[in-house]
């Protein structure tokens, strides 16, 4: 079985046994900022899906050794105005790997405007968004760069790698969430907060269209992305202000719907995922899916990798799993 | 073998409301031509605009979207 998690103590002899391989790393902020230097990026996180089930812990580090074809070629930081350049930086037959701190501007920035970022379907871009221990008051999501061991709270950082020639890579998602046949909701603005919606061609105080629904905040409304579902999850409603948020932003012309209840997540993300046994060389999943579904001890299969505050599989996902496999060419 | 940036095919492909494509980033990368599209309605550089994104996603991503090419080489 694939191994990705480590004693602080492992990790560091596993990074120092392992300088050029490019990795993708995550855990508690003060383990990954005594890392040594390496072809690596991190991201704060405690949650985990791991060989051994869902994890959570301060006390371990997770490192994603990427598939031997895959080469590092450099590591790249972005702000909330140079992210929607990122293309422009993508190597040729590679692949990106991105790590962007939760609630930082770039967070914000990525999600309302990576539909639109000229190039950015052009080679794939995977990664997730970093967080912290949500019982810890006061805490900060951030990112660590492995070729210069810096902390960033507001910057995204990205490994770009290039693939070897006679194989190419395969981003994917996971998402067991089905749309309930029914209305049809659009919203004015690309946002993580609105107030307004179209329903089925009508403009309604959205908070209070919620109520009128009974509608359950841990279930998203999803999209359809020409066959693909792109979930939105709620993260507060007020009905007092009439201010909904989200944990991605609605997408301004896209049409949602409301989801199916799911019944057993474990079941369902097992039947979606067609498990071939081979372990992606990087996987993420969604911290809702962790906390909704009780996934802490419970299996997601081969997926291992971290918990996360959002999903990145060329845009900003919310309630998913994303994963990159690497393929021959035939 | 991609179709040329001229081809009408592009025009053509990005017009319609649903495309049958096996990829996420084939998928992902026709939500926003459509997108371009019915934000601008009627307006023919938009369209233009939108093939041409499609185009420079198939050259750029040959081997990912195979299938998907296939399908475009077949007329859908």
């Amino acid at each position: 079985m694939r191994k990705t998690i480590y004693t602080h103590k492992d990790a560091v002899q596993f990074i120092l046994n392992n300088k050029e391989k490019p990795l993708m790393v995550a855990g508690d902020e003060s383990l990954l900022g005594e890392l040594p230097e390496g072809n690596w990026i991190g991201g704060s996180i405690p949650y985990f899906m791991t060989e051994e089930g869902g994890i959570q812990s301060d006390k371990i580090v997770q490192i994603l050794e990427l598939e031997d074809s895959i080469r590092f070629k450099s590591i790249e930081k972005y702000d909330a105005e140079s992210i929607k350049g990122i293309a422009a930086d993508y190597p040729k037959n590679g692949v990106s790997f991105i790590c962007i701190p939760g609630f930082s501007k770039t967070h914000v920035s990525f999600g309302e405007n990576a539909l639109e970022i000229d190039g950015i379907f052009n080679s794939p871009l995977v990664g997730w968004v970093s967080g912290f221990d949500l019982n810890k008051e006061g805490a900060k999501a951030s990112v660590f760069d492995g070729n210069t061991r810096q902390q960033s709270f507001d910057q995204a950082l990205v490994m770009h790698c290039e693939i070897e020639e006679g194989y190419y890579p395969r981003l994917e998602i996971v998402n067991p969430f089905e749309a309930l046949e029914g209305d049809r909701i659009e919203f004015k603005e690309t946002s993580f907060e609105v107030e307004d919606a179209i329903v089925n061609g009508k403009e309604v105080v959205f908070a209070d269209y919620l109520k009128s629904q009974g509608y359950q905040e841990k279930l998203p409304i999803i999209a359809n992305y020409n066959g693909s579902n792109v979930n939105v999850c709620f993260q507060a409603v007020d009905f007092e202000s009439k201010k909904v948020s989200f944990y991605a932003p609605v997408v301004k012309g896209v049409e949602y719907q409301f989801s199916k209840p799911l019944g057993d997540y474990e079941s369902a993300f097992r039947r979606e995922m067609k498990d071939s046994g081979n372990s992606p060389g990087f996987s993420c999943n969604c911290i809702l899916n962790y906390l909704y579904s009780n996934l802490e001890g419970k299996s997601t299969g081969s997926f291992y990798g971290p918990i996360t505050f959002g999903e990145i599989a060329y845009v900003l996902l919310n309630q998913t799993a994303v994963y990159l496999e690497v393929m021959k060419k035939n | 073998m991609v179709p040329p940036k001229d081809s009408p095919k592009w025009r053509v492909l990005v017009e319609k409301n649903e495309v049958p494509f096996q990829n996420l980033a084939t998928r992902m990368m026709f939500k926003r031509c459509q997108m371009l599209i019915k934000l601008n309605p009627g307006n023919r550089e938009k369209i233009e605009e939108a093939a041409l994104i499609a185009h420079e996603f198939f050259t750029s991503n040959k081997d990912l979207v195979k299938t998907d090419l296939e399908l475009i080489a077949r007329g859908l």
